[in-house]
């Protein structure tokens, strides 16, 4: 799972996959912002057919998070 | 309300180096985080522009104004009457400064999936960027005036949630704008938009 998030996490910033860990913080190590973390939110729904509530997304903070939301969400 | 737009082209190494090491530990450490250069040069130029403009209005050196952050993310000076707001996306820098509260946004129109529009739209909100009833599906955003009109809303909203200093919520949704000064503006690919200032400088007034 890590590296389809990694894939993903990587059509937004220009940092290379294996610089990706469990522990990266995509807002303060990646630089995403506000609107790219929900943008990075759908492109995650989309890709594991799963639905993260609106609150969980805005929140979303390392590569674990989402796995656990991924991982939460999915049936 | 004094807008102020970088690009990061436009400042020196040596700019960038003074800036940095003007910056508090704890900003520097902040700087330090980013893993691309691009980031971290935001993040110094918006510092600098801060000190910088702060400086003038009020004498202080630049070196001794100390930049906190709120819990919720948000910078601010504890010096009465300056209020101000950063916001930066690719390369451009955007800092606005005011005698009131104020929250400012700056983003490109580029490609985004049209599903984030769930997150922050309102119904009201989807009619408006797509111009018709919505449903369900929603289509991928080719033409520019559609994608400008989904910028704006964003822009517009998440100014406001920084003006307010309470980080993105789901109440985005239902936010109410009818009641605080708002400004916007298109520079080239860029959306810019202001939320609050002072009742006697008001920042303008336009959309939705």
């Amino acid at each position: 799972m890590l590296e389809r998030i990694r894939d993903i996490i990587c059509e937004f910033v220009d940092v290379a996959p294996e610089e990706i860990t469990l522990d990266t913080n995509i807002r303060t190590d990646l630089g995403l912002n506000s609107l790219e973390l929900v943008n990075l939110a759908v492109e995650i729904e989309e890709e594991f057919d799963v639905e993260i509530p609106d609150r969980e997304a805005m929140e979303l903070q390392t590569v674990a998070d989402a796995i656990r939301i991924i991982e939460d969400y999915m049936d | 309300m004094e807008i102020y737009k970088l690009q990061l082209k436009d400042i020196s190494e040596r700019e960038y180096q003074r800036g940095y090491g003007n910056m508090s530990a704890a900003r520097q450490a902040r700087c330090d985080r980013y893993r691309n250069d691009r980031d971290k040069k935001c993040c110094i130029a918006a510092d600098l522009t801060v000190r910088r403009v702060i400086s003038e209005k009020t004498g202080v050196p630049e070196a001794e104004i100390e930049i906190r952050i709120t819990p919720e993310g948000k910078p601010y000076v504890e010096i009465p009457g300056i209020h101000f707001s950063i916001s930066h996306c690719e390369d451009r820098v955007l800092v606005v400064f005011s005698d009131g509260e104020v929250g400012a946004d700056i983003e490109k129109c580029r490609k985004i999936n049209p599903g984030t529009s769930r997150y922050f739209c309102s119904d009201k909100d989807l009619s408006f960027i797509f111009r018709r009833e919505t449903d369900r599906f929603l289509p991928e955003i080719t033409d520019p005036e559609t994608l400008s009109r989904f910028f704006e809303v964003w822009t517009l909203k998440e100014a406001y949630v920084k003006y307010l200093g309470t980080g993105l919520s789901k109440e985005m949704k239902k936010i109410n704008f009818s009641d605080v000064p708002k400004y916007m503006e298109h520079d080239g690919d860029f959306v810019i938009c202001v939320v609050g200032g002072s009742v006697t400088d008001p920042a303008g007034c336009l959309i939705l």
